[in-house]
């Protein structure tokens, strides 16, 4: 496996974290409902849909690239 | 005497010597990392009791955002040696190397934060496992700073006498640092989440 396809990989597996880390965050929220646990789930939500969006542009512009 | 394969791939294994040292080297590393996750798992399955929100989770997602960075900059410093960059290549392999350096000082503190509270790995068997495996993806960290500040400093030459050879070290390189950041993305949720 090329450093590309384990970039690529380490990014996906990145997104599924930001996933939990927002139902973990949501998780909280209904529990002691703190506004900090809103902002961090909103946050993690932001943070993986940007790596979604990085994860898909590395692949389409490092074609070229092995 | 020239040491064969370190460009060019083999024809029985279809890879340089480097990348399937490196593969191997990885292979040894899940298993190292994988006992000691096992051993977490029987340790929590059979506590009666495990404690909840004894880390600082701001801390470790500081820490999640500092790794993924690196591994951002690490696979733009083999971009740019591809594409024969060089500046622009030590930019992000410095840029890898000093957020690998934060990482390192948010631990600290948040090491020393724990045992001036007397929060020891002897306090618990959470804090036990929890330095065990922290620790060791520390020295890691520390591993791969000693492997950059080497490609940084005189390992750099070869890229002026072999840039094929030089950009393979990167990558393998860029391949560690990927391990190392992928055993944060499972110890931060384990750890400080669950």
């Amino acid at each position: 496996m090329s450093l590309r396809a384990f970039h690529l990989l380490f990014i996906a597996l990145s997104v599924v974290l930001t996933a939990f880390f927002a139902a973990w965050a949501a998780g909280q929220y209904q529990r002691a409902h703190e506004m900090s646990y809103a902002l961090t789930g909103v946050a993690s939500v932001a943070s993986g849909i940007g790596l979604a969006v990085y994860g898909a542009a590395f692949q389409r512009k490092t074609k070229k690239l092995s | 005497m020239n040491i064969p394969y370190t460009v060019e791939e083999r024809p029985d294994s279809g890879l340089a010597n480097g990348k399937l040292g490196i593969w191997l080297f990885l292979a040894s590393e899940v298993m190292l990392f994988g006992a000691l996750f096992s051993t977490y798992i029987i340790l929590r399955t059979g506590a009666t009791e495990w404690p909840h929100g004894e880390l600082s989770v701001p801390l470790g997602a500081l820490n999640t955002v500092l790794l993924i960075s690196s591994s951002v900059t690490m696979v733009m410093a083999w971009a740019m040696l591809k594409l024969h960059n060089w500046g622009r290549h030590r930019l992000y392999l410095l840029a890898t190397f000093a957020l690998a350096g934060i990482f390192l000082v948010n631990k600290y503190f948040e090491y020393s934060d724990h045992l001036a509270r007397g929060e020891g790995p002897s306090h618990s068997t959470f804090l036990a496992i929890y330095f065990t495996l922290t620790g060791l993806h520390g020295l890691h960290i520390v591993g791969g700073m000693v492997v950059m500040a080497y490609l940084l400093g005189p390992g750099a030459k070869l890229w002026k006498q072999n840039p094929d050879q030089f950009t393979n070290r990167i990558e393998y390189t860029g391949l560690y640092w990927h391990f190392v950041d992928l055993v944060w993305i499972f110890l931060f949720p384990v750890l400080y989440l669950l």
